[in-house]
This record gives C-alpha cells, sequence and structure tokens, in this order.
C-alpha cells in the first residue's frame, strides 16, 4: 500500500516534468513573443538556467521516487540508524554552491546591459548606427492607469539638429517634486509608442503608491517607486502598428516580401502593472505599439498633437 | 499501525473535498453578470436638497461618507451637521412602509432589476437616441458589474465598496447631475451629452481614482454610457418622486406612480435636449497666430483672471488655487477651488475642455459660469495652460509668487 504512494508521487513529477516538455508547442503556455534587442540574452538565461534546474530536478525527484518505493514501511520492517556521509554532504553542498556562483556571475553581463545606468542611452548622444537620439518619454503610473508624456513632433526634431534640449528635457523629467515637463508634449493614457529600432529613454515615477512597469514582450520590468524617478531604456526590433482608416492601430505584422500588413494576434503587445497596487491592479493595463519607421511615429505623434490641442467640439 | 488505518481516511476525505473545492473554485469566474433575483432597493439615505453654505468644521476622514443616513448627522465626528446653514434634507425612511413598498413595485417596473435593466415611461425616439435598449443594457449592466460596481455601487450611489476610502468620493449618479459636461442649458436641467460621459470614462480624471478605460473597445463604452444613463434616470426619478412624497406641500392629486410617471418623462427629455445645447465656440481666434498674438492672449486672461469685473477666477481659486477654501459640493462631498498651478485638469485637459469648463461653470461644485464673449474666455484658457509652467512666466510677462 505504501508502494503504491511512492508511485503516485513518482507519476505527478513525471507528469509535471512532460507538461513543461510539451508548453512551447501549447499556444499561450510557453513565453510571448520576445520584440526585445536585450530579450535574446534574458531568454537564453532562462533556458540556461531552465536546463540546470531541470537535470537537478530529475535527478533529485528520480532518487526520491526511487527511495520511497524500495525502502516503503511495511510491518516489522526495521529502520537502519545513519550517522550521516560527510563527503557526500561535502559534494552535494559544493556543487550546488559552485553551479550558483557560475549563475550568478553568469548572468551579471545581462543585468548589466538592462538595468545599468550607465548602459542607457544618453538623452542627447546620437546612436552610431542609426545617428538618431533616443525617444524620451515620462511614463508616470498611478492607480490604476499609466499616464505616458511624450515631447511633441517639432521639438524632437528640434533636438535632432541640437540634441541639449533632449538633456533638458530628462533633467526637468527628473525633477520629482514636478510631475511636468513641457506646456506643449503630448499627454496620453495607457499607450507606449516607439518605432522599430529606436532606443527608448522612460522616465518612471509614480504619483501614489508602488507599480511595476511590466512589458512582457520586451523582457522589462521596473519598479515604480514614489519619490523616485527611475529610467528605464529599450530597443524593440519588430513593429505591429499599422494605420487602419487614418487611425493606428496594433496587432499587425509587417510582411517584408509582401510587402503588406497582416493581421496577427500575437502582435498584441502588453503594458500590465506588475506591483500590486489596489483594487484594480489586475486591470492596470496599456498597450505597447511599434511603429514601422520613425516618420510612422511622427505621424501618430502629430495626429495625437492635434486632438489633444482640439478647440473644437469633436466626436472624440 | 495507526499511522496506516489513519491515512486512507485521511486520504479518502481529502478525495471527496479538493475536487469539490476545485470545482467551485472554476465555477466563480464563469458567471458573468448580475444574480437573476437581485433588486435595486429602495434608497435608505438622506435627500439632500440643500448643501450648507458654510465652510465645514472637519475634513471628513477615510472610511467616512458624508451623508449616510440620519443617525450620523449627528455624530460629534461628520462633517455634515443638521442646522447647519441652509442644509435641508428629507428623511426617505419617514415614508410609511407601504409607500416604501409602491416605490420598488413602481420603480422595478420602469426599470428592472441590475440583471435586467430597462426604461420604460420615455418616448420611443429617446430611448432610441439615447440607446436605452434592453440588450444594450444589459451587456452595459455586465461590463458595469466588472469595472465600475465597486466604486459607483450598484445603484449608482457612489457608495460601492472602494468607495469610502477614495477621495473625492465616485460620483452619485441619482441627482442626474454630472460636472464635466459641455451643455449650456441652465444648471438645474441640465444633462450631459452621451459624448461627456463616453469621454470621462475613456480618459478617466487624472487626480481622482476615475482610471481611463481607454482599453475598452468603443462599444464597450458606449454600452456602459447607456447604462449610466440608465442609472442616473433611475435615480434621479426616485429623487424627485420621494422628495414631492416628502414634502410638505405636495399636490393634492400626488400619487406615487403618477409622480414617478412624470418625471421620468420629463427626465428623459432634458438627457434627449443635451446634444442640441452643446457649447461650440465657433472658430478658434488665436488660429495659426504668431507669437506675439499668443503672448498678448496669455497676459490679457490673467489680468481677466485678477479683475473682479473681469473672469475675477482669483475670488475663489485664491492664490491660484494653491489656498482654494473647502466647501460642500451637491454630493456633500469636500472640494475646493482647483489649484491650477499643478497642470491637472479634471475635466480633460484639451482647450476645448477647459473652455466648457469657464463657460459653463461647474454648478454642482459651485463654480459660476463666465458669459463672456469668446476671446476673453480663450484668453483665460490660454493663460491656465501656461500657469503650471514657472519658466515660462517671464516669457509671458506674468509675476506668480
Amino acid at each position: 500500500m505504501q508502494k503504491l504512494w511512492g508511485v503516485l508521487f513518482g507519476v505527478i513529477m513525471a507528469a509535471a516534468f512532460v507538461s513543461f516538455a510539451v508548453a512551447p508547442a501549447i499556444g499561450g503556455w510557453w513565453m510571448p513573443k520576445n520584440v526585445s534587442s536585450f530579450g535574446g540574452s534574458i531568454d537564453m538565461m532562462f533556458y540556461i538556467i531552465l536546463g540546470i534546474t531541470g537535470f537537478f530536478f530529475v535527478l533529485t525527484e528520480a532518487i526520491l521516487v526511487y527511495a520511497m518505493i524500495k525502502y516503503a514501511a511495511e510491518p516489522g520492517r526495521k529502520v537502519p540508524y545513519q550517522h550521516g556521509n560527510h563527503q557526500l554532504e561535502l559534494i552535494w553542498t559544493l556543487v550546488p554552491a559552485a553551479i550558483l556562483l557560475f549563475i550568478a556571475l553568469f548572468q551579471v553581463k545581462t543585468w548589466a546591459e538592462v538595468k545599468y545606468q550607465t548602459s542607457m542611452p544618453r538623452p542627447s548622444m546620437k546612436d552610431e548606427k542609426t545617428g538618431e537620439l533616443p525617444l524620451q518619454m515620462v511614463v508616470s503610473a498611478r492607480q490604476w492607469e499609466w499616464r505616458v508624456r511624450y515631447p511633441k513632433a517639432d521639438r524632437l526634431i528640434e533636438w535632432a539638429g541640437d540634441p541639449k534640449g533632449a538633456d533638458d528635457f530628462a533633467r526637468r523629467a527628473n525633477n520629482i517634486n514636478v510631475d511636468l515637463v513641457y506646456n506643449d508634449d503630448v499627454h496620453r493614457v495607457n499607450e507606449v509608442h516607439t518605432w522599430k529600432d529606436a532606443r527608448v529613454l522612460v522616465h518612471l515615477r509614480t504619483r501614489d503608491v508602488l507599480h511595476s512597469f511590466f512589458l512582457p514582450n520586451l523582457r522589462l520590468k521596473q519598479d515604480a517607486l514614489p519619490g523616485k524617478v527611475i529610467p528605464v531604456w529599450f530597443k524593440a526590433d519588430d513593429a505591429n502598428t499599422y494605420k487602419k482608416d487614418g487611425r493606428w492601430v496594433d496587432g499587425y505584422r509587417y510582411d517584408g516580401t509582401a510587402q503588406s500588413w497582416v493581421q496577427d494576434q500575437h502582435h498584441v503587445w502588453e503594458l500590465a502593472c506588475a506591483e500590486f497596487c489596489g483594487d484594480r491592479h489586475g486591470y492596470m493595463r496599456g498597450k505597447l505599439y511599434v511603429h514601422l519607421t520613425k516618420d510612422d511615429f511622427l505621424d501618430w505623434l502629430r495626429q495625437a498633437e492635434k486632438e489633444e490641442q482640439a478647440h473644437q467640439p469633436t466626436q472624440k | 499501525m495507526s499511522h496506516s488505518l489513519l491515512m486512507p481516511k485521511v486520504a479518502r476525505m481529502l478525495m471527496r473535498v479538493v475536487p469539490a473545492f476545485v470545482g467551485l473554485a472554476t465555477l466563480a469566474g464563469c458567471v458573468e453578470g448580475y444574480p437573476a433575483d437581485l433588486a435595486y432597493g429602495v434608497r435608505t439615505d438622506p435627500l439632500v436638497q440643500k448643501e450648507p453654505s458654510e465652510t465645514p468644521p472637519l475634513l471628513d476622514r477615510p472610511g467616512q461618507f458624508p451623508l449616510m443616513h440620519f443617525a450620523s448627522l449627528n455624530d460629534a465626528h461628520y462633517p455634515l451637521r443638521l442646522g447647519m446653514n441652509q442644509f435641508s434634507a428629507y428623511d426617505p425612511m419617514k415614508l410609511p412602509a407601504g409607500d416604501r413598498a409602491k416605490f420598488s413595485q413602481g420603480l422595478d417596473k420602469l426599470f428592472g432589476k441590475p440583471a435586467e435593466p430597462k426604461v420604460e415611461g420615455i418616448k420611443a425616439e429617446t430611448s432610441q437616441e439615447l440607446k436605452l435598449d434592453q440588450s444594450t443594457l444589459t451587456q452595459g449592466s455586465i461590463l458595469y458589474r466588472r469595472h465600475c460596481l465597486h466604486c459607483h455601487g450598484t445603484t449608482g450611489d457612489g457608495r460601492g465598496p472602494t468607495a469610502a476610502w477614495v477621495n473625492p468620493h465616485p460620483r452619485d449618479y441619482r441627482q442626474g447631475v454630472f460636472k464635466f459636461t459641455s451643455s449650456k442649458e441652465s444648471p438645474g436641467k441640465r444633462k450631459p451629452l452621451r459624448e461627456d460621459l463616453a469621454r470621462t470614462i475613456r480618459q478617466g480624471i487624472e487626480s481622482s481614482s476615475m482610471p481611463a478605460f481607454n482599453l475598452l473597445t468603443e462599444d464597450e463604452v458606449q454600452q456602459l454610457v447607456s447604462y449610466v444613463i440608465h442609472l442616473s434616470l433611475r435615480g434621479q426619478t426616485e429623487f424627485a418622486t420621494m422628495t414631492e412624497a416628502l414634502s410638505d406641500n405636495k399636490p393634492s392629486d400626488f400619487t406615487i406612480d403618477g409622480s414617478l410617471s412624470f418625471w421620468i418623462d420629463t427626465l428623459g427629455d432634458e438627457w434627449k435636449k443635451a446634444p442640441s445645447d452643446q457649447i461650440d465656440p465657433g472658430s478658434y481666434p488665436y488660429e495659426g497666430a504668431d507669437a506675439a498674438a499668443l503672448k498678448d492672449s496669455v497676459y490679457r486672461g490673467w489680468q481677466s483672471f485678477l479683475n473682479p469685473a473681469g473672469g475675477a477666477c482669483i475670488a475663489c481659486h485664491l492664490d491660484y488655487g494653491r489656498q482654494g477654501p473647502y466647501r460642500f459640493d451637491q454630493w456633500g462631498t469636500l472640494v475646493h477651488p482647483a489649484d491650477l498651478t499643478r497642470g491637472v485638469y479634471r475635466g480633460g485637459r484639451r482647450p476645448i475642455d477647459l473652455f466648457w469648463r469657464i463657460r459653463a461653470g461647474i454648478p454642482p461644485s459651485a463654480m459660476a459660469p463666465f458669459d463672456r464673449d469668446d476671446r476673453q474666455i480663450w484668453d483665460l484658457v490660454n493663460f491656465v495652460l501656461v500657469l503650471p509652467y514657472k519658466d515660462l512666466h517671464k516669457e509671458y510677462g506674468i509675476k506668480i509668487d
């Protein structure tokens, strides 16, 4: 009878392992599509750690199930008394310690690429390859929405000629006492817009409690702390935003060979809050819109500016 | 020994309990909308006719509503007190039980239950224009239960579970009064346009707990607008009829059903009329103007703000709103004139939104309308849009401490 418990345990462990193995093949059960420039390194680390832990999972559980079955309690069976095995204990302490040390050192490069301020694009430094300044925006989290502010299109064009303006924007955005930058900024809610291959520098702040700026498709997560302005950067290397009937919508993939846009449900990229912030934390969502080119982005930005500057009643 | 006898018993119990529990847990998320037998109920909180005009002695504390029931109105910790200047309210619990039953039946007949909302007693045209058909309202009710109920309450009374803990308290729709409208109708009869409500739902109200729902589809937003109008119609019909029933000088031929029918018809007309009352300022006088003209506009706006004969805005927005005094609004919430140096505008930050606030005022929270010519109001709008940015003041010739 007792052996049956061991077998049941073994079956459950095996089922857990199998479900992990088949998960990537089942739609929606594995990681969301990665469109981030550093997403590849993060995913690589995940797989390496998964491999290491998977190996030890199988090893330790197999030994455990074997022991549960072979040494199951029976009436009249006596338990031998053990003093432990010093050498074995040394091995199974030092080997995992070495592996953990390896992981700790191995991940530093990826962490530095994403989180260290020295890796972040400087507001006034042009990219060597594209010659573009980073796109700056202020994301001000509040219960329960994301208030996003972009510099207006003319300013972005002005900065291309005179980058000092970009530094000024960053300096003002980092003033914790004032949650405003320029009076002609474009204010949006729950929408993060950028364009393909643009480096984006987000000045993340919060107006009330802790929130967390989480973009699963960019493998990016950063807590927003009250009292701080925290820089966050990313670069999206795929686009999902298409101008349909004069309005920019997401959920589209650009087919380079056919040179046309195709609807794709995997191209709806979410922004979510990842730090519990109250009643509607689960509904505190937003969307990431990646335009194909800078011109497309500027077209959207100008459209948004016009809407925000309405002097007449409009439909929206 | 006892060990091996106990285990199968425990195991058997677990084998029954766990699947039942898991089954219940999975069912919990599968039911949409209100329970079929839930009724809106008849209101029990005071029917405020006039809020006090004096500055409140105390601020309401977190978890406290200013107007729950008459017993609280004598509580020393409540900011409102019976006997405060001009404060007048009726007690719905003073209605005889028979009358309350009549209210319940009459309102359910006209407005249905939360799971099956409807609006009867209005003209067919009105129902069509306001999209108050049953299928829209039912969809709206499901969405409302998921997204809005926890703050705005089942009857739209602004008393959901979360409501007592947020400041300002959520809107109570039952007086049929809304703050951010674009209609020029007189305050007693003014109703928002559908688009006004839709905008509030889409963009939220910055600096309050109302979030932006711009991730809902357009259809969902329109369904919610219909449901909010339904709740407001129900609430105001109930309010107006109860006020009549409790007043000392009600007409001799007063009946509850008759009064309910009168009010739903009248209010339906008021809502239907709103789009034709929208304030349309025509063309913006500074369209394509150069920087100098804008600079003059901002300067004139500033002068207007300060001038008692002009906008006289400074009279309420003391120190540009940084020292605005507290007072009660029509719902009993404590409010103060907005701090205009923060750059946060609850009713929307577009120039047209600010134009509407100034031109039409915000009657429920005692912001007077300013019937000036359009250019003067645009000057004020341009000034207000520059005011929060200290480094722009010098450029525009504005001096503020």
